[in-house]
């Protein structure tokens, strides 16, 4: 009894720390985002709907920063843009590191040594990534610069950051490079897991490789799948670092993502009830993410 | 008896007056030491001109027995660093540096000091206007712009003397002399950034268009200006040095301030218009390809006949939440005296370390024949930069309309349509405005 009651204690600390440091914060910002909080007329937040010297009839003042965001079309091509490179980005770093995973998957010390150095670009921290790339792309002296036009002489010329879509092509293409290696140690860690009596007996019975992967390997893959897809949709609708350092959004709004615009509104022109608004609504799609992430990791166990 | 007296008299005066003599203390320092044993915390950006400063600490703190301690922060988080002072309201800095435009911002935790300039006798009129300006919210005094700049044309003398041009005195001579350069040598006439970087920097070279075009950001009623005639074929004519006469040099699109002086300084482009601290990495071997006899400058182009620069500065302030405002009063007396401002760009070494800078703010100092000996006379072709200068508009809406403007000019740097995008961001900035009650 007094042991249960101990392992309760151990957790007490992170707990008190997780309250302080993420839900006291969030509970507070839910709060601002009903508020007027602008820091560049004073240091504490005023209500936008007060009913007894606005009247109650006049309730949705209170909802004015969700309003106003709705309105701003800059919001919405935020959206735009963060749904292009949600979907962009999770597409070509998951079909990547699944075939990564099929080639590195079987034993062997060289696949061994690729495996273990994959984890390199994953351990860079993202603005790192972000400001390298920016230098790479840089026309006078990047390295992809050269690269790409001499392997392709039609880029040769192409100002990849100053152009809407190659800047964000860019971004994409850094984001990938940072994800895939993880994504690829997981889906290996869940081909580990696949049959292999199953595969040998498709084998047998004459089936080729691609069959093999397609009705055997794939299937039993798929809750690992859809685990690495959820949790990089995740992360790539909160995509900030590489956006600020390579574009910070760039050329002109072409890149700016959500959080990228919760920053600015926030800490630029320091909004903070109109940013911890629009934060929630960018709550919104990564509840469903994480709903599904968490109904697919128990459905799992 | 009466000659006792007299020497007694003559030995007190005496006394008395070495007494005070003693206590006349530089700059206007009060004597006593009345805020001895007093801990400043001075919160200020990264930058050579205030290394020096700290390094000189010492005569200050033996002047007035206070000690000083700063903490450099780099210009990138300097904002941000600044927006939390002002939140915490906790006095933890005493004295806070931060960039003209976000005063407007952060005013209503800055102590303005007319009533101390009055005590003092410290007259604002030692700045030239636009870096006065720069220092001044509704009316008040906020601050010593300690840390500012005039805007330079660079170039590189020895391929303008290689193809016998002539110095760059207009956009026209800049645009004819680019092409020529860039089709002659293969590199770009100009180091153009129309990049938006958050910090509004493609505006620079903008406003230079605009005022001498007689235009600007915002007419008497407090709407935007930048949408009539003269102002768009200003606008146009900027971003058609990239778009039409082609001179920049690569990345023209995407740079911000930094790429392009990198580009200028590896030999890449041939011209540069920029803040004069950047000369010295010019031809700092560790930054830059080009020696300091290949780097020349001058004064602003003309735009139709008239020049019209951007002056941009750093003040510093004290905080409303401090609790050694008179302190740092003091501290504030010391660090913006004229003969300090001039010292820091004359001498070469302070306490061991080498320093180089070629900032000073003081009119005096501009035309200072020592600073300007020691400084290849950039401090005269400042004081011309300056005599017809303006700074950004000061209302604390300026970030997130600077920044509607900043990218209107950066997409229609891609070929976007002027008109168009203008008169958008013109739509857009009157929303702010109406929604702050202009």
């Amino acid at each position: 009894m007094r042991d249960r009651h101990l392992k309760y204690l151990f957790v007490l600390p992170a707990l008190v720390l997780v309250l302080v440091t993420s839900f006291w914060p969030l509970l507070q910002s839910f709060w601002l985002s009903f508020r007027e909080w602008k820091l560049s007329r004073a240091r504490e937040s005023r209500p936008l709907w007060e009913p007894e010297f606005d009247g109650w009839e006049t309730w949705p003042y209170l909802l004015e920063n969700y309003q106003r965001a709705l309105e701003d079309d800059l919001l919405w091509n935020s959206v735009q843009v963060t749904t292009t490179f949600m979907f962009a980005s999770v597409i070509v770093s998951v079909g990547l590191a699944l075939g990564l995973a099929l080639l590195l998957a079987p034993g062997g010390k060289f696949r061994l040594t690729v495996r273990t150095l994959l984890i390199l670009p994953f351990a860079m921290s993202p603005a790192l990534i972000g400001i390298s790339w920016r230098f790479m792309f840089q026309p006078d002296f990047g390295l992809f610069q050269a690269v790409f036009g001499a392997v392709v002489p039609g880029l040769a010329d192409v100002d990849w950051l100053g152009d809407p879509t190659f800047a964000l092509i860019a971004i994409i293409g850094s984001d990938v490079w940072h994800w895939t290696p993880y994504l690829t140690l997981v889906f290996i860690g869940g081909l580990a897991n696949v049959p292999r009596d199953a595969q040998e007996a498709a084998m047998i019975d004459g089936a080729s490789s691609w069959r093999v992967f397609v009705d055997v390997t794939l299937p039993a893959l798929i809750p690992v799948l859809a685990v690495g897809i959820i949790l990089k949709s995740i992360f790539s609708l909160k995509m900030f670092d590489q956006v600020y350092m390579l574009t910070n959004g760039g050329p002109g709004n072409a890149t700016q993502t959500l959080a990228h615009y919760i920053y600015f509104h926030g800490f630029k022109y320091y909004d903070m009830g109109y940013a911890s608004a629009v934060s929630y609504l960018l709550v919104i799609p990564m509840l469903g993410l994480t709903w599904l992430y968490m109904k697919l990791v128990f459905l799992k166990r | 008896m009466w000659k006792t007296f007299c020497a007694l008299l003559c030995g007190s005066l005496m006394a008395s007056s070495v007494f005070a003599a003693e206590n006349i203390l530089p700059y206007g320092l009060k004597s006593g030491k009345p805020y001895a044993g007093t801990n400043l915390n001075i919160l200020s950006v990264v930058t050579p001109q205030f290394k020096a400063y700290e390094l000189r600490d010492e005569e200050f703190e033996s002047l007035t027995g206070i000690t000083v301690n700063w903490t450099h922060i780099p210009f990138v988080s300097l904002q941000e660093k600044v927006a939390s002072v002002g939140v915490a309201a906790d006095g933890n800095f005493d004295v806070v540096n931060y960039l003209d435009s976000w005063g407007p911002a952060n005013a209503y935790w800055l102590q303005p000091i007319d009533g101390w300039l009055k005590q003092d006798g410290i007259s604002m009129d030692r700045y030239p206007e636009a870096f006065k300006k720069s220092a001044m919210f509704q009316g008040e005094t906020l601050g010593f712009p300690l840390r500012a700049h005039p805007q330079l044309m660079f170039y590189r003398k020895d391929l303008f003397d290689k193809h016998g041009l002539s110095e760059p005195k207009t956009w026209a001579d800049v645009v004819s002399a680019g092409k020529m350069i860039k089709e002659k040598e293969g590199i770009g006439g100009l180091a153009c950034y129309y990049g938006a970087d958050g910090n509004r920097q493609n505006l620079f070279i903008w406003l230079n268009y605009l005022w001498a075009a007689g235009g600007d950001v915002f007419d008497s009623q407090m709407k935007p200006a930048w949408t009539t005639a003269a102002a768009i074929q200003a606008t146009k004519d900027y971003i058609e040095m990239h778009t039409s006469d082609d001179i920049c040099g690569e990345g023209a699109v995407s740079n911000v301030e930094q790429d392009a002086r990198i580009q200028f300084s590896q030999g890449k482009a041939a011209m540069i218009p920029v803040w004069w601290w950047a000369y010295s990495g010019f031809y700092n071997p560790n930054q830059s390809t080009l020696s300091k006899e290949q780097v020349a400058f001058i004064g602003m182009p003309s735009y139709k006949g008239e020049t019209v620069t951007y002056a941009i500065s750093m003040p510093f302030s004290i905080s409303k939440h401090s609790k050694n405002q008179e302190a740092s009063w003091e501290f504030l007396k010391w660090l913006s005296n004229p003969e300090l401002d001039r010292r820091n760009a004359i001498e070469r070494e302070v306490a061991g370390e080498a320093i180089v800078n070629n900032v000073v703010t003081h009119k005096q100092s501009l035309v200072d024949p020592e600073v300007n000996a020691a400084n290849d006379n950039i401090q005269q072709a400042a004081a011309l930069s300056l005599a017809n200068s303006d700074i950004m508009p000061q209302i604390p809406e300026w970030p997130e309309i600077g920044d509607l403007l900043s990218n209107a000019i950066q997409k229609a740097s891609t070929g976007g349509n002027v008109e168009e995008l203008m008169a958008e961001a013109g739509q857009r900035a009157e929303r702010i405005l109406r929604r702050a009650g202009y």
